[in-house]
């Protein structure tokens, strides 16, 4: 039961710590001066992106109480129903490295969402606000790297620095599909894309294409550090894992490679084919569907012993399914 | 390109890695299952990761069942990996040590082993 809720907490943690990381990369990279310049559409698409914003933070919120408690539990040795009733919450929350990273991203979130309703409340602060948000996202992004397995690897800071830009490039690309999906639901109202949004989507391609690179760089190191061999991956539930995330992951290359060649050759400025436009609209979504399986796959692997762990030991138990 | 990426990744995963990403036992003093002619003064556990203090522990045990450590552990400064406890002096016997600690990234393990002392 306990890890059934934890791979959720995981993921869900992870999926809306992407998402944020998403929303304001695609505002401040993709989207520049295209959404200020377009009046009252504009402003609409940034409400809807700080809407976006704000549930996604709620969704971080609520995953991090239940991944804390979950913790506590796990460390404690206690019951779910025990566990923030003594004194072992404050002890994970101030004595443990889980802890710190935990007070600096309830911290994060708390000042993000203060920010966030303000830019909701008040249009003309969005765009200040815009790059001070994308600049929490980032920390927030960035900070999940410090309770992976990554950091308890003892090959620092290649262990951290590969898993933050892990984190960082899954953030630009996957967390940047579903204000993509948002901007192409506003342009899709006509046929004709116009220049500044073609400008958008060829921008937002581009950057995906980086994310792509610093994933496969990235995932490699990742791989070595807590893999080790190819044996392992046939051997090992952490390995079989990976694999499926692999292979969702080269599924995921296909469907952007494809939007790649659309956004760069098929779509016109004025006579887009309105099949061509709905064809991109639903690899959108087909992308996202199969990143969220992703996410799904990476808060599974968080709670299981890396294929390399443990080796050493004569006489030991793991106590995953107890704890996380 | 796609062949010299295929290559890279099959070097990375064929490649070894020294890592461990939950703190498992990697050296005992005393050594599992060792024979001592004398009473240790402390029992230390390396592990394979460092670990966390609020909530890892050590206990000794003699054949009886009763806790013979003095139940003072505690990090080593110098090695986050490394948790030691302080015994008393012992009678000859078998122990037996439990151990329990967190990695840092909030896993759980634990494991015992036993040694006599002549």
């Amino acid at each position: 039961m306990s890890d059934a809720l934890l791979i959720i907490a995981r993921s869900v943690q992870i999926a809306a710590s992407l998402l944020f990381a998403g929303v304001f990369t695609f505002e401040v990279v993709a989207l520049g001066r295209v959404g200020q310049s377009a009046g009252d559409a504009g402003h609409e698409l940034d409400r809807q992106f700080f809407c976006l914003a704000l549930w996604s933070l709620v969704a971080a919120l609520f995953s991090a109480l239940l991944w804390f408690w979950l913790v506590v539990a796990s460390m404690s040795g206690s019951s779910l129903g025990d566990a923030l009733s003594g004194n072992a919450w404050r002890m994970v929350l101030l004595q443990t490295e889980f802890g710190r990273v935990w007070q600096l991203r309830l911290g994060v979130i708390g000042l993000a969402l203060a920010l966030v309703a303000v830019g909701l409340l008040r249009k003309k602060s969005r765009h200040a606000l815009t790059l001070v948000l994308w600049l929490l996202a980032l920390v927030l992004l960035v900070s999940l790297a410090w309770i992976s397995h990554a950091a308890a690897v003892r090959s620092q800071p290649l262990g951290l620095l590969g898993d933050a830009l892990h984190l960082c490039a899954a953030g630009g690309w996957i967390g940047g599909l579903l204000p993509l999906a948002i901007f192409l639901a506003h342009t899709g109202v006509s046929v004709s894309l116009g220049e500044p949004a073609l400008h958008v989507l060829r921008r937002f391609s581009a950057l995906s294409f980086c994310c792509v690179g610093v994933l496969v760089v990235s995932g490699l190191s990742n791989s070595w550090l807590l893999v080790g061999s190819v044996a392992a991956l046939f051997t090992t539930r952490y390995g079989a894992l990976l694999l499926c995330k692999l292979t969702l992951f080269a599924v995921l290359l296909g469907f952007g490679a494809r939007n790649r060649g659309i956004i760069r050759t098929g779509l016109n400025p004025t006579a887009t084919s309105p099949d061509l436009l709905a064809q991109l609209r639903r690899d959108v979504f087909y992308e996202a569907c199969l990143g969220l399986a992703v996410v799904a796959i990476v808060g599974w692997l968080g709670t299981t012993p890396p294929a390399r762990s443990g080796t050493s030991s004569e006489n030991r138990t793991l106590t995953i399914p107890s704890s996380v | 390109m796609r062949r010299s990426l295929a290559f890279l990744f099959f070097l990375v995963l064929a490649g070894a890695a020294r890592l461990e990403a939950h703190a498992f036992l990697q050296q005992a003093e005393p050594g599992v299952g060792s024979t001592l002619q004398a009473s240790p003064n402390e029992i230390k556990i390396w592990f394979t990761e460092k670990v966390e203090p609020a909530f890892s522990k050590i206990q000794v045990f003699a054949a009886s069942g009763q806790e013979v450590d003095k139940r003072d552990v505690h990090v080593d400064r110098a090695d986050p990996a490394l948790l030691q406890v302080s015994l008393p002096q012992l009678a000859a016997g078998t122990y037996k040590v439990v151990w329990r600690v967190v990695s840092v990234d909030t896993h759980v393990t634990e494991g015992s082993f036993s040694f006599h002392v002549r």
